[in-house]
C-alpha cells in the first residue's frame, strides 16, 4: 500500500515536470513546479490545519513553528519537525499518519487521505518551502530565579552562626531571645506561661499523642523531669513516627487493586525504633535513601539499613500501567517529589517537564536526580507489575540454611521434570471417556464453550472429556478458538488444567491464554506429547478469580503447526489434590490396543511413590520459603546510567542525556565526591542529603519539628523553602537552632528539649485582641496556639477510657496472614493508632472525618477542617457509640463511688482534668433526666460520657 | 476571581484565626459564601447553562459499535482479519498494525426520534431518547487497563493523586443545599481507585464526595447519618451543646475555631433533618416508580439510583453520580469474552436511565441540569485474541450529554468507518471535563488550586471545550 503510493507521489511530480520543461531549464523547472505545489496545495494546508498552534503569532505549541522553513528544520522540543534524508521518519509525517498514540497531529481531526498525500509528495520530494525567512523570536518571559543568582534566595544561602541577641533577664533561653527581638520590633507582647496542669496536657500531646492518664496527673514532677520522662517512653517513638509517616506516606496497601504490603510494618517499626533511640538524623536520612548500599558486620544494623528504603518503595503506585517506561519514569517522579519535599522542601517534581517555573531547578538536574533512582529495580514487570521485595538479612547459619532450601528445591524440581516424562512415557492403562460429573472443581466442557470458526466434532481418540473433544482440522489457522468461561467461579486461587487427546499430529505450540483477577496468561501447548497428569490433563498454572472479575481461558489455533485440539478446561481449587479415581469412574472401558510397555508395573509404582513423595517435600520447602522474612525495597541495577532528559516529561521523547548528580542550586559539598559510572548513585546522594554543609537537609528538619511542637513552622511552608514558599519569620532563629542541631550530633530529643523547655512553647494560647491583631496568624510566637486533638489522638484516649488499649511491645505486624487485599477491612481494636493497619482503601475509623494524613502524598501539615460531618461522626458513629458504652459500663459498675466521684472520673480521663461546678451540675441534671424516665444505669453513664466526648474540651486542648 | 481565589485558599490552609472566621462564616451562611447565591446564574467565570450534573457512570467501559456508533462495515467485513493499531498492544510493546478478527454487533440497529440517530437494540428505551442528546462519538482518553481510566475518568491523570471533578466544580462554585453534601457519589465501587474516584486529594477534605452505599450491596445509606439517639433527638444535641456553652465560656478568650465546632453541630443537626428524608422513597408515585423501572427486578436496583439522583438535584446536590458497576477489577461492562452479557447490563440501565431523562424533562429540571453518560473508555470493533469478546479502546467511543446547555438531537465527531479510533472532532476526556466545568459557568484554565509550589487544574496543561456540543454554539 505504501509503495504504491510513494510510486503515485513520483508520479504526480513526473507529470508536473513533463509540462514544465518545455520552456525552461530542468532545474528552474523543478523549482516552479515545487513552488507551485507548495502555494496551491501544501501554504493553504498548513494555514488550514497547523498553524494554528504551530506559528510564531499563536502559541508554538510544543516549541514547534511551521511558519517558516527554519522553523521546521529546527523543530520544537522533540527536535526537527522533517527529516530530509529519511522524510519517512519525519515527525511531521509521524503525527500526520495519526499511527502513534503519542503523536497524532492535528490533534483535534485527522487529515484526510488527500490532506495526508499533500504532505506525503512535498515530504518526498524535498519538502521546498519558500518561506526562507526565520519567523521573528518569540521573547520568552521567565519569571525563574536562575542558577548564578539562586543565592539571592535564603535557603540555598549556607546556614549562618548568628548572635544570640542581648535580653534583659539572664536565664533566657537563646530562642526566647530570638523571638523576643522579632516581637520587640512588631511591638507584640508575648503572654504568660501557662499553668502547670495546661503544660503537663500539652506536653503528653505533644510528645506522646495521648491524653495523660490519671496516674501521670497525680505525679509530682517539675516540667524538666516531666520533659525527660515523656521524652524517654516508649510512646514518644510512637508519636513523633507517625508525623514521619505523614511525610513518607506511609500505607501498607495500594489503592488500585487493594494489593497488601505484608512487610510495610518493618518499616514503621523502624521509625518508631530510631525516634526512641534518637539516631541521629544524618544516619536516619541515609539509611532511607541508601540503606541496603550501606555496609556493616552487624546483622542487626543491616536489617534495619535495609528496612528503612522502604520509604522509596511506598508509593502508591498504578502498578497497572501498560506502558512500563511511562510506569518507570512516573515512579521515579514520586520518589524524587518525595526526596524533593521531606529532606529537601523543594517541588522538585515542577521540573520534569520544562524548568522549574520559578525556583532554580533546571529539568536537567530532574534528570540527573531521576538517573540516580532510576538505576535501581522497583518493581518487576508484569500484566500488573509487582514491587520488590528482598530478604531480610539473617546470621550467616540462617542465610544458609536458606540458601540449601533453594538449591533443594531447585533439585527436587528438575527431578520431578525427569519422573513426569518417564511416567508419561508409559502409556495409560485404560483410556477412557470422562463424565463431567464426575471431576472436581468447576469444569467447563467444549460443548458448553463459544466456538468462533469451525470446529469439528471427534471421538476417535480417548481419553476425553464428556461427549467428545473438538480440533481445527489443521485448518484456517488463526481464524478460530474457543473461549471456555465457567458461569459462577466463586473468588480464590486455581489450578487451571486443560484436556485433550494427544497425538502425532497435533499442534506443537497450541497458544492458549487464561485471563484471570491479575490479567492475562499465555501457555503454549505441545499437544503432541500426552498430558501430564494422569495422561489426560495438562497443568496450564494457578490462577487467581474474584467475584466478577474476569474468569475464562481461550484455545486459539493462530500459528499452530498441525491439529489443534480442544476439549475441556478445568479450575481446581488450589490445595485440593486431584485424584487418580477420575479414570477410574470411567463409564466406557477403552478398546484401543494397548502399547507395549517399557517400564514394567512395579518399576512405574516406585517412580510414582518418589514422585508423590518430592511433591510434598516441593510443598513443604515452599512453606518454608515463604515464611522468610522479607523487606518492602529496591534492587540496585546491575548497570547503573545516566538517563536522557525526557521532552516534556514523556518517556517517547528523549533528549540529551545528563550525568547523574544532585541540585545544581546547592554548591557541592566537600566531602561528596561525582558518582562513578559505575556506582548505583543512591549512596552519594544520601552523603550529599546528609551532610552538614547542605543549607536545606538540616533547616528543613529543624523546621519540620519545630511545626510538629509549635503548631506551626518558622517557615509556614514547611514542605516548600523554594521562592514560592513561604519566608522564614525568624532566619536568625531558625539557623542559629539548626547549627545548634548539627553540633548535637543531629539529634532530634535534644532538639526537642530544646524547644519544649522554652517559654515560647509554653506560653498561654490567652491573648488580647489587640494582640490578635498584630499577628494574627502568631507568625512572631508570641503566644500558644490552642491544639486539636488529631485522629490518632482522639481514638487512643477512647481506646484508653474503655479499657480496651493494649499499648503492648514490639509490636510487629497487624495484619492477618494471608490477606491480599485491603478492600472492606474491618479493624479491629487493640493497640495504639500508629499500628494500624494502614489501608489505602480501608482507612481506620473517623479518619477520614477528622482531618488524617492521605496516605497517597507526603504530608508535612494536615488540613484543620470543622465541618457538620466530624459532629456527625461524634454523635452517631458506631466506633465512638461502642467506646462510650463500653466506658460507661465501667463507671456505672464503680458501685463504691458517689455519683460525683464517678462524674470526676469520667471528666479525668477524657478532659484529663476535673469537672468545673457548672460541669459537674450539668452532668447531675443529665443524670437526672435519666432516672426520670427510667434509664438503666450503664446507659445513663454511657450517655454522660458520649456527651463529654462530643463537647469542645475534649477536641480542644489550650 | 482572584479575590475569591485566594479567600478560598485561605480557609484551605486551614490554621489561625483568619481561616477560623471564614470557616465559621462559611458554616452560618452557607450558601451565600460557597453557592450559588452569590454567583448566581451569572456563573463563576461566565454564565452558568447548568447548575448541576449528573455523571451516570458505566464503569468497564461499553462497546460503542455495539450501542450508538453504528457501523455497516463491521457486519460486512465479519471475520476478516485486518490489522488494528490497539492500544494494549502499543502501550506494551510499541508494535501497531497487527491483524485482528473483525467481529460485526450480535445486536440490530435502528433510527430513533426526530434526528434519526442510529441505537441499537441494547437500548431501546435510552433510544426514544435520543432528541434530548449530544452524541459524542469521537471520545479518547488516557489509559489502557481500568484502574487508571477510570482514575484519569474522575480526576484527568493516571498515575497522579488528583482531585475528583466533582471535588473541582464543589470548590469552584460550592454547594446550592448547605444542608447537605454538594457532590455525591451512589454505590460507588470500591475497585480500580475506589475513594479517590471521588476523592478531594490535595483540595481541602470538605470538597470530598460522600459515598451512599456501596457498590454490589447494602442499603442507599449515607455514614453517621441516622437518629441521635437518647430521650429525643433535639433535646440530647441541647444537653451537648449545653456543655459545650459551658466550655466556650469558661475558656474566657475562646478562639472562633470553637465557635465554629459548637455551629457544626446545628449544620449537622439540619443535615440530619434533610437528609433521611432524600432516602425515603415512600412518598413518590406508583408512576415514577415505574418509571425507573422499580416495578422489575433487572432494573429495580439502579432504578432505585437514578431516583434517589434526581431527588438529590431537586435538593440542590451539585453533582451526582450514579455508578453502573462492581467491586472486581474487571466491572460490569467490561466483556472480554462473551460480548452477549451486555445485554444484561443494558437491561438493567435502559429504562432507569430513560425514566429518569423523562422524569427530568417533565419537573423541568432537564433545563439546568447536565446529564453525562458513559464509561471510561469504548471497546474494540475486533474480537480480543480472536474469541468472543471485545478488549479495551481508549482510542475511540462513544458518551453523551444531554439537558442543561447542550445542543439536544446532534451528532458530534466521528469514529473510522470500524468505529475504532476517533478521526473527527476528536473529544479527549480533558475536552469533555473542559467542556462540562464551561456548561458550570466555570473556566478550566481559571480554575485552579495552589499545591507543591504550582497551580493545578482539573485539565492539567489541557483541554479546550467542545463548543460544538454547547446549545449557544
Amino acid at each position: 500500500m505504501r509503495g504504491n503510493q510513494s510510486k503515485r507521489s513520483c508520479g504526480l511530480l513526473a507529470v508536473f515536470l513533463l509540462v514544465a520543461c518545455g520552456r525552461q531549464t530542468y532545474a528552474q523547472a523543478l523549482v516552479d513546479e515545487r513552488s507551485d505545489f507548495f502555494e496551491k496545495r501544501v501554504r493553504p494546508l498548513l494555514v488550514a490545519r497547523c498553524l494554528e498552534c504551530h506559528a510564531t503569532d499563536t502559541e508554538a505549541s510544543g516549541g514547534l513553528v511551521l511558519d517558516s522553513k527554519a522553523g521546521w528544520s529546527k523543530g520544537g522540543d522533540s527536535g526537527a519537525a522533517v527529516e530530509l534524508k529519511d522524510w519517512q521518519k519525519s515527525l511531521l509525517w509521524t503525527a500526520v499518519d495519526y499511527r502513534n498514540p503519542k503523536l497524532q497531529m492535528p490533534p483535534d481531526t485527522r487529515l484526510s487521505e488527500q490532506e495526508k498525500e499533500v504532505f506525503r509528495i512535498w515530504l518526498s520530494t524535498g519538502a521546498y518551502d519558500p518561506r526562507e525567512q526565520p519567523a521573528v523570536k518569540p521573547t520568552k518571559k521567565s519569571s525563574a530565579l536562575s542558577l548564578e543568582d539562586s543565592q539571592s534566595h535564603w535557603a540555598y544561602r549556607p546556614v549562618t552562626d548568628r548572635l544570640i541577641p542581648s535580653t534583659v533577664l539572664e536565664q533566657t533561653k537563646a530562642i526566647d531571645a530570638f523571638l523576643a527581638k522579632s516581637q520587640r520590633a512588631s511591638e507584640a507582647h508575648a503572654t504568660e506561661i501557662a499553668s502547670t496542669g495546661v503544660l503537663s496536657q500539652r506536653l503528653s500531646i505533644d510528645l506522646h499523642g495521648m491524653r495523660q492518664s490519671s496516674e501521670e496527673l497525680n505525679t509530682r514532677l517539675d516540667y524538666e523531669e516531666r520533659v525527660d520522662a515523656l521524652i524517654s517512653s516508649p510512646r514518644f517513638g510512637e508519636r513523633f513516627a507517625r508525623h514521619w509517616m505523614d511525610a513518607v506516606r506511609f500505607s501498607e496497601s495500594i489503592t488500585l487493586r487493594g494489593f497488601v504490603l505484608p512487610d510495610a510494618w518493618r518499616y514503621r517499626k523502624y521509625l518508631i525504633d530510631s525516634f526512641n533511640q534518637d539516631k541521629p538524623v544524618t544516619e536516619f536520612i541515609r539509611e532511607q535513601i541508601a540503606g541496603d548500599l550501606i555496609q556493616s558486620d552487624s546483622i542487626e544494623k543491616r536489617q534495619s539499613q535495609l528496612v528503612a528504603t522502604t520509604a522509596l518503595a511506598l508509593g502508591d503506585t498504578n502498578l497497572e500501567e501498560q506502558d512500563k517506561k511511562q510506569l518507570e519514569m512516573d515512579y521515579v517522579d514520586e520518589q524524587l517529589e518525595l526526596i524533593g519535599k521531606v529532606f529537601l522542601a523543594q517541588t522538585i517534581g515542577c521540573a520534569r517537564c520544562h524548568d522549574h517555573k520559578f525556583d532554580p531547578i533546571p529539568t536537567r538536574d530532574y534528570y540527573a536526580m531521576a538517573g540516580i533512582m532510576k538505576s535501581s529495580v522497583a518493581m518487576e514487570h508484569s500484566n500488573v507489575s509487582k514491587w520488590v521485595s528482598v530478604p531480610l538479612p539473617m546470621d550467616r547459619n540462617t542465610e544458609s540454611e536458606y540458601e540449601a532450601k533453594i538449591a533443594r528445591q531447585a533439585m527436587v524440581k528438575k527431578r520431578l521434570d525427569v519422573l513426569k516424562k518417564k511416567i508419561q512415557s508409559v502409556p495409560d492403562a485404560s483410556p477412557t471417556v470422562v463424565r463431567v460429573e464426575d471431576l472436581q472443581g468447576v469444569v467447563v466442557d467444549d460443548t458448553s464453550a463459544k466456538k468462533t470458526g469451525v470446529w469439528k466434532d471427534s471421538t476417535s481418540i480417548k481419553s476425553y472429556v464428556g461427549m467428545n473433544y473438538l480440533h481445527d482440522e489443521n485448518d484456517g489457522k488463526g481464524l478460530k478458538s474457543v473461549t471456555y468461561e465457567p458461569t459462577d467461579i466463586k473468588p480464590g486461587v486455581y489450578r487451571v488444567r486443560l484436556s485433550y487427546t494427544h497425538g502425532a499430529s497435533r499442534a506443537t505450540a497450541v497458544v492458549v491464554r487464561i485471563f484471570s483477577a491479575d490479567g492475562e496468561d499465555v501457555v503454549r501447548v505441545n499437544q503432541v506429547e500426552k498430558p501430564s497428569d494422569d495422561g489426560l490433563w495438562q497443568t496450564l498454572g494457578s490462577y487467581r478469580f474474584e467475584q466478577g472479575g474476569q474468569a475464562f481461558v481461550i484455545i486459539s489455533n493462530e500459528k499452530s503447526d498441525g491439529h489443534v485440539v480442544a476439549d475441556a478446561i478445568q479450575f481446581l481449587p488450589e490445595n485440593s489434590v486431584p485424584t487418580a479415581s477420575q479414570s477410574e469412574k470411567s463409564t466406557d472401558k477403552s478398546d484401543l490396543k494397548q502399547e507395549t510397555q517399557e517400564i514394567d508395573h512395579g518399576t512405574l509404582e516406585l517412580l510414582r511413590k518418589e514422585s508423590a513423595s518430592l511433591e510434598s517435600e516441593l510443598k513443604s520447602l515452599q512453606n518454608m520459603l515463604d515464611a522468610r522474612p522479607m523487606v518492602l525495597s529496591l534492587r540496585a541495577a546491575e548497570t547503573p546510567s545516566d538517563i536522557s532528559i525526557h521532552v516534556r516529561g514523556s518517556v517517547h521523547q528523549l533528549g540529551a542525556t545528563v550525568p547523574r548528580g544532585f541540585l545544581s542550586c546547592i554548591p557541592s559539598t566537600a566531602s561528596t565526591p561525582p558518582i562513578d559510572a559505575t556506582s548505583n548513585g543512591r549512596l552519594e546522594l544520601a552523603d550529599w542529603l546528609a551532610n552538614d554543609r547542605n543549607p536545606l537537609t538540616a533547616r528543613v528538619y529543624v523546621n519540620r519539628v519545630w511545626s510538629w511542637l509549635m503548631g506551626d513552622g518558622i517557615v509556614r511552608t514547611v514542605d516548600n523553602f523554594g521562592t514560592t514558599g513561604e519566608q522564614p519569620s525568624n532566619l536568625e532563629l531558625l539557623d542559629w537552632l539548626t547549627l545548634r542541631f548539627i553540633e548535637h550530633g543531629w539529634s532530634t530529643k535534644w532538639l526537642v528539649r530544646e524547644i519544649v523547655c522554652s517559654d515560647a512553647y509554653k506560653r498561654s494560647s490567652k491573648c488580647s485582641e489587640h494582640a490578635r491583631e498584630i499577628d494574627p496568624d502568631n507568625r512572631l510566637f508570641a503566644r500558644s496556639s490552642i491544639r486539636r486533638l488529631d485522629v490518632e489522638t482522639i481514638r487512643d484516649t477512647l481506646l484508653n477510657a474503655s479499657g480496651e488499649l493494649d499499648l503492648g511491645v514490639e509490636i510487629e505486624s497487624t495484619i492477618p496472614s494471608k490477606l491480599k487485599e485491603d478492600y472492606d477491612f474491618q479493624h479491629s481494636v487493640r493497640y495504639r493508632s500508629v499500628y494500624g493497619p494502614w489501608f489505602r482503601n480501608a482507612l481506620p475509623e473517623l479518619y477520614s472525618e477528622f482531618d488524617g494524613a492521605n496516605p497517597s502524598f507526603s504530608i508535612s501539615k494536615r488540613n484543620r477542617s470543622t465541618i457538620a460531618q466530624q459532629a456527625l461522626a461524634l454523635l452517631n458513629s458506631d466506633w465512638i457509640a461502642q467506646r462510650a458504652s463500653r466506658f460507661g459500663e465501667l463507671i456505672s459498675k464503680q458501685s463504691s463511688f458517689t455519683d460525683d466521684q464517678k462524674i470526676a472520673n469520667c471528666f479525668q480521663t477524657l478532659l484529663s482534668r476535673l469537672p468545673s461546678d457548672r460541669e459537674a451540675a450539668w452532668a447531675n441534671e443529665q443524670l437526672r433526666q435519666s432516672r426520670q424516665i427510667e434509664i438503666p444505669a450503664e446507659e445513663a453513664w454511657s450517655s454522660l460520657v458520649h456527651s463529654i466526648i462530643a463537647s469542645i474540651d475534649f477536641r480542644y486542648v489550650e | 476571581m482572584i479575590h475569591r481565589r485566594s479567600f478560598l485558599q485561605s480557609t484551605a490552609c486551614g490554621f489561625g484565626s483568619v481561616a477560623a472566621a471564614s470557616l465559621l462564616s462559611q458554616l452560618t451562611t452557607g450558601s451565600r459564601v460557597m453557592g450559588s447565591d452569590s454567583f448566581g446564574s451569572s456563573g463563576l467565570h461566565h454564565i452558568a447553562k447548568a447548575k448541576r450534573v449528573i455523571f451516570l457512570f458505566m464503569q468497564g467501559g461499553v462497546s460503542q459499535v455495539d450501542s450508538f456508533d453504528y457501523k455497516p462495515l463491521l457486519a460486512s467485513r465479519d471475520g476478516e482479519m485486518v490489522g488494528f493499531d490497539d492500544a494494549r498492544e502499543f502501550a506494551n510493546k510499541g508494535t501497531v498494525g497487527s491483524p485482528h478478527r473483525v467481529m460485526k454487533s450480535p445486536w440490530e440497529f435502528k433510527q430513533f426520534g426526530e434526528s434519526g440517530r442510529w441505537v441499537s437494540e441494547l437500548f431501546p428505551k435510552m433510544g426514544e431518547h435520543v432528541d434530548k442528546m449530544a452524541m459524542i462519538h469521537s471520545m479518547h482518553t488516557d489509559g489502557v487497563a481500568h484502574g487508571p481510566a477510570t482514575l484519569f475518568l474522575h480526576s484527568g491523570s493516571q498515575n497522579f493523586i488528583r482531585p475528583s471533578m466533582g471535588s473541582w466544580i464543589q470548590y469552584g462554585i460550592g454547594t446550592e443545599n448547605e444542608n447537605l453534601p454538594g457532590f455525591v457519589s451512589i454505590s460507588p465501587s470500591i475497585g480500580n481507585g475506589g475513594p479517590r474516584n471521588y476523592g478531594s486529594a490535595f483540595l481541602p477534605a470538605k470538597f470530598q464526595g460522600t459515598p451512599i452505599g456501596k457498590a454490589g450491596r447494602g442499603p442507599l445509606s449515607i455514614d453517621h447519618l441516622k437518629p441521635i439517639s437518647g430521650i429525643s433527638n433535639r433535646s440530647r444535641l441541647d444537653q451537648i451543646q449545653a456543655l459545650n456553652q459551658i466550655q466556650l465560656e469558661q475558656r474566657l478568650n475562646g478562639e472562633t475555631e470553637l465557635d465554629a465546632a459548637i455551629e457544626s453541630y446545628e449544620m449537622a443537626w439540619k443535615m440530619q433533618s434533610t437528609a433521611p428524608e432524600l432516602l425515603d422513597f415512600s412518598k413518590e408515585s406508583e408512576e415514577t416508580s415505574r418509571l425507573y423501572g422499580l416495578d422489575q427486578k433487572e432494573t429495580e436496583s439502579y432504578g432505585r439510583k437514578c431516583l434517589l439522583a434526581r431527588r438529590l438535584c431537586e435538593s440542590g446536590v451539585r453533582f451526582v453520580q450514579v455508578n453502573y458497576g462492581d467491586n472486581s477489577a474487571n466491572p460490569a461492562w467490561d466483556q472480554h469474552a462473551n460480548l452477549p452479557k451486555h445485554a444484561e447490563h443494558a437491561r438493567a440501565v435502559d429504562q432507569p436511565i430513560a425514566g429518569l431523562l423523562t422524569d427530568l424533562a417533565q419537573r423541568g429540571l432537564l433545563e439546568d441540569t447536565l446529564v453525562w453518560w458513559g464509561g471510561e473508555f469504548g471497546r474494540a470493533p475486533y474480537a480480543e485474541k480472536n474469541g468472543t469478546g471485545r478488549d479495551h479502546n481508549p482510542g475511540g467511543f462513544t458518551m453523551w450529554l444531554a439537558g442543561g446547555g447542550v445542543r439536544p438531537g446532534i451528532a458530534y465527531g466521528r469514529t473510522d468507518d470500524f468505529g475504532h479510533l476517533a478521526i473527527e472532532n476528536k473529544v479527549h476526556m480533558h475536552d469533555m471535563h473542559a467542556t462540562i466545568l464551561h456548561l458550570l459557568g466555570i473556566d478550566h484554565e481559571k480554575l485552579t488550586f495552589k499545591h507543591a509550589g504550582r497551580d493545578f487544574r482539573l485539565t492539567d496543561v489541557h483541554g479546550h471545550v467542545v463548543r460544538g456540543v454547547l446549545s449557544e454554539a
